[in-house]
């Protein structure tokens, strides 16, 4: 028994370090901020919690409003230290892990409890492990994926629990409802989750010969399904031409296409890239096991009246269903939650094999299989996708370096930036939201240009991008001029309305929004009230009895002072 | 039903004591300046509130009775702690000190009168009580839903009635409807009353909730809650109406209130610590209502000895300071509630004042 027990821990020891090494280049000063990283991190750090968060989505596309408030808690922790949100995201990663070996273990339920433990490992390995699916742990602007899988499986985690555990079974469904909700204002993706609930339903139905029983927290989670489809399609769908990456169709053929598309992206060994790009001979042999399993799902469900494989390849199907309709783009990152029931597949298919050979040598081949898993990291496609990604954090990385050692620039600089508008580089996001992010200042604007131009707009930094060097060409902090460009009421008359004690309360629009403006009044400055769009103050009695008032505004910070207005007071 | 509540009664539930003496510490604490006074304003009054529910005993009682009970116990003492502040501020007016302790021109003792009992315009030392007038309002409307859905005898009723009645108050609230007798908060306050009552009928909540993944997930929430999404802010403010959406409360609310019940389950196992703690929350009365007057009895002390400006004695609350001054002030504050409730014990006046108590426990309880 002592001997089972040190082999099992054994066990999840292997599975643990396997999976630290899967990601271990990620968690490493070589991998920063890179590509969106730039606005996901301006979006979080420059916007309220109160402004992140909406109960239900108000528009159809990346309306996710969870994964923005984590990677604001990070910043708030972090800063821009990009070694700590990759840490992080490691560790989520292992509770994912950890998830999906637990889920596991519920969905064995009746099996051996060492068998449980060997294919939970097995399930949880090709999760953890394999590389092809786990791009959303190396890349920060993949929390929306991340988080999405870790409230996905907590939710399916308790669903399963409720099941079993008549105790708390209230209580863990109102979890599991709980944690759907959040999945879904993470990423749309987990959608279609009450879905693979029912086909785990009715595998258990069809398993068990009983009656398929659905339970009342699976229909409340089918209806919040429906409404935040509707919800999302009624936001407005995105209009976007079909050369776009994220154009859709809803056609049948493209559908299956993509799904085709999908299985060559997981396990094509000599791609690179973050795409899928073609049906390349290096995926022919994962195909071809895909392919055996099938059959074999299907020989199983029609001579045995097996199901359980036919419905968990389902099940990968469903989970990856919201991403098919995008026909120009097949990303890695949208592998990760499906890399989930595919370790499921995989566990159940082995079990069924394993049960001719008496489960000999167990233990061993899931050894094996654990360290072939962990070679696929070294496949030409995984190596030179590591590489590619660190090529392009590095790029960022030494553009950032060059941006740090810039003096900041002051509020509502405009940035002109030469040389940046081919291809991608630090300035592309935003445009300048690297610069936003740098220099914590989120007025400034960056303007890409061809050539500098004759005339800028007040104070602004010229910057040339050329040669993957940043230089300062030219600078000129010199505020920007302070312009009233309206007053309300433009002038006192029989009809305007005064406050009870003879005052006036009066609103002005300046060009520049600030909370350092101070209206003047005949030279006298107010105090004044700064609104989102315009700043008021209130004209006491005694300043009205002049036939034109004086206007103006003072900016306390750079003690510019605009132009003049009248009121005439008649 | 009957006997169970009888039993209930009797057996008196050791942890609600617990719970009420860290909220009501909890309470002074967010008045005193505490650094973390961000986590107790997501959920103090409602945990008062909730607790009330759990500890509702209407059934044992008819209307009448229970609205005699309820304004014996709650509305009388409430107004008249407010006459004795009322009092208290007419005297300094007398002798012409009430300058040192309000900004703004006197007001006489029949304006004030009229002001606490037209709009509950209490004094500010009796600044908390607007508490009591709202936990009787909702007392008295559950008792009604209570007693008439139980002439329909569907189980639980009365507490779905609460429920849906707490969406009155909810959009009075987030409309600014302010209503009189701060019946909107009254109204919304139904909702955490009506779990209070779920939850006290249902005796043993370990037996529903796996304490362990509650446990985790309400940390969870009250420190995203707590430490950042209300960062540097109150998260909510019951007599202001300052509240953020009703999702965001509720779960906020009620996270912070398992996690409290939680601590006071395990300072129930500590014979030193339940007998303070429990000590201090039979007397959430005295603390809730002296406080404030307790904090203007150590800013007097403080000036008389110097160690603060005379300006200060204008000041409900302590001033913003880094250091422990929150944690002294707050620990001599209850010290002197509970000075002040344990001689108030000894005449049956002072005792209903101080106490809202209608009889003297010999053994001084």
């Amino acid at each position: 028994m002592v001997q089972k027990n040190n082999k099992n821990t054994l066990l999840i020891l292997i599975l643990f370090t396997f999976s630290f090494l899967s990601i271990l280049w990620m968690l490493t000063v070589s991998n920063s901020f890179t590509f969106d990283d730039f606005t996901t991190l301006c979006n979080a750090r420059f916007k309220t919690f109160n402004e992140l968060f909406s109960f239900l989505p108000s528009k159809s596309y990346n309306d996710r409003p969870i994964g923005l408030m984590f990677i604001k808690v990070l910043n708030i922790l972090f800063g821009l230290n990009y070694q700590s949100y990759h840490i992080v995201f490691g560790i989520v990663h292992f509770i994912n892990i950890i998830l999906v070996y637990k889920i596991s273990k519920l969905v064995f339920d009746g099996v051996d409890e060492k068998l449980k433990i060997y294919f939970s490992v097995i399930a949880a390995a090709v999760f953890g492990i394999y590389p092809a699916s786990l791009m959303t742990v190396s890349w920060i602007s993949a929390v929306y994926d991340i988080l999405c899988c870790l409230f996905t499986l907590l939710s399916l985690y308790f669903y399963l629990k409720s099941r079993i555990n008549l105790d708390y079974c209230n209580f863990y469904a109102l979890i599991s409802i709980i944690c759907f909700y959040f999945s879904i204002r993470t990423k749309e993706m987990s959608l279609t989750l009450p879905l693979i609930i029912l086909v785990y339903e009715l595998w258990k139905s069809l398993d068990e010969k009983k009656r398929i029983k659905l339970r009342w927290y699976l229909f409340f989670q089918l209806f919040m399904m429906v409404f935040f489809v509707l919800r999302l399609y009624l936001s407005g769908v995105k209009n976007v031409t079909p050369d776009n990456p994220y154009y859709q169709s809803f056609n049948i053929f493209s559908l299956f296409k993509n799904a085709i598309r999908y299985m060559f992206l997981y396990f094509d060994w000599g791609n690179s890239g973050f795409t899928f790009t073609d049906f390349s001979y290096g995926a022919l042999f994962g195909v071809g096991v895909f392919g055996i399993i099938v059959i074999f799902s299907l020989y199983k469900a029609i001579k045995r009246r097996d199901f359980s494989i036919l419905l968990s390849i389902i099940s990968i199907g469903i989970s990856i269903t919201v991403v098919l309709t995008m026909v120009n783009m097949q990303h890695r990152l949208y592998l990760y939650i499906p890399s989930v029931f595919i370790g499921l597949t995989v566990a159940i298919v082995l079990y069924k094999v394993m049960s001719y050979f008496q489960f000999k040598y167990l233990w061993e081949f899931i050894i094996i299989f654990i360290l072939c898993l962990y070679l696929v990291n070294y496949t030409p496609g995984m190596v030179g996708y590591k590489v590619n990604w660190l090529n392009y954090c590095s790029q960022d990385a030494n553009s950032l370096k060059q941006i740090e050692k810039l003096q900041a620039p002051v509020d509502d600089t405009n940035v002109y930036v030469k040389g940046a508008l081919e291809g991608y580089n630090i300035f592309f996001y935003g445009p300048g939201n690297s610069l936003k992010l740098m220099f914590d200042n989120q007025s400034i604007n960056t303007i890409l240009v061809d050539e500098f131009p004759d005339n800028p707009e007040q104070p602004y930094i010229f910057l040339d991008n050329s040669n993957n060097s940043i230089t300062e060409v030219k600078r000129d902090m010199t505020p920007k001029a302070l312009v009233i460009n309206s007053i309300y009421p433009s002038q006192i008359d029989s009809e305007t309305t005064y406050n009870k004690d003879g005052s006036l309360n009066i609103g002005v629009v300046c060009n520049i929004a600030s909370e350092n403006l101070k209206i003047l009044i005949n030279g006298e400055e107010m105090n004044t009230s700064i609104g989102k769009d315009f700043i008021s103050t209130v004209i006491p009695k005694q300043l009205l009895k002049v036939k034109k008032i004086e206007v103006m505004v003072k900016d306390s910070k750079t003690n510019s002072i605009s132009n003049k207005m009248i009121i005439d007071n008649n | 039903m009957e006997n169970q509540l009888t039993y209930k009664k009797l057996n008196h539930i050791p942890w609600v004591d617990v719970y009420k003496g860290i909220c009501i510490i909890m309470v002074v604490m967010g008045h005193a300046g505490a650094p973390f006074t961000t986590y107790i304003y997501l959920f103090h009054m409602s945990a008062f509130i909730l607790i009330s529910g759990f500890t509702y005993s209407g059934e044992n009682y008819s209307f009448f009775n229970y609205l005699k009970k309820k304004v014996l116990l709650l509305l009388l003492p409430m107004i008249c702690i407010n006459i004795f502040y009322i009092i208290v501020y007419t005297i300094l007016q007398r002798f012409d000190l009430y300058k040192y302790f309000q900004n703004g021109e006197p007001i006489s003792f029949l304006n004030r009168i009229k002001l606490l009992f037209q709009w509950v315009g209490t004094p500010d030392f009796g600044g908390a009580t607007w508490f009591l007038i709202v936990l009787f309002t909702i007392e008295i409307l559950f008792k009604i839903f209570s007693d008439v859905c139980s002439i329909i005898r569907i189980k639980n009723l009365d507490i779905i009635v609460s429920i849906l009645f707490s969406l009155i108050g909810w959009i009075c609230i987030s409309k600014g409807y302010i209503l009189n007798y701060y019946f909107d908060l009254s109204s919304f306050g139904m909702l955490f009353f009506g779990i209070g009552v779920l939850l006290g009928r249902n005796k043993n909540i370990d037996e529903y909730i796996d304490k362990k993944v509650m446990t985790i997930f309400s940390l969870f929430i009250v420190v995203f809650f707590g430490s950042f999404y209300f960062k540097g802010q109150l998260p909510m403010n019951w007599p202001t109406r300052q509240f953020p959406s009703l999702p965001i409360l509720i779960l906020s609310s009620l996270c912070a209130i398992y996690l409290c019940y939680i601590i006071s389950k395990v300072i129930e196992t500590s014979n030193i610590f339940y007998k303070v703690f429990s000590y201090i929350g039979k007397r959430t009365y005295s603390i809730l209502v002296f406080h404030f007057m307790a904090f203007r009895i150590i800013f007097g002390m403080l000036v008389i000895v110097k160690e603060f400006p005379i300006g200060y004695l204008k000041e409900l609350t302590p001033r913003y300071s880094s250091g422990i001054q929150w944690l002294a002030i707050t620990i001599v504050s209850i010290g002197i509630c509970i000075f002040v409730s344990f001689l108030a014990q000894m005449n049956i006046i002072p005792n209903f004042i101080f106490n809202a108590k209608l009889k003297i426990n010999k053994e001084g309880n």
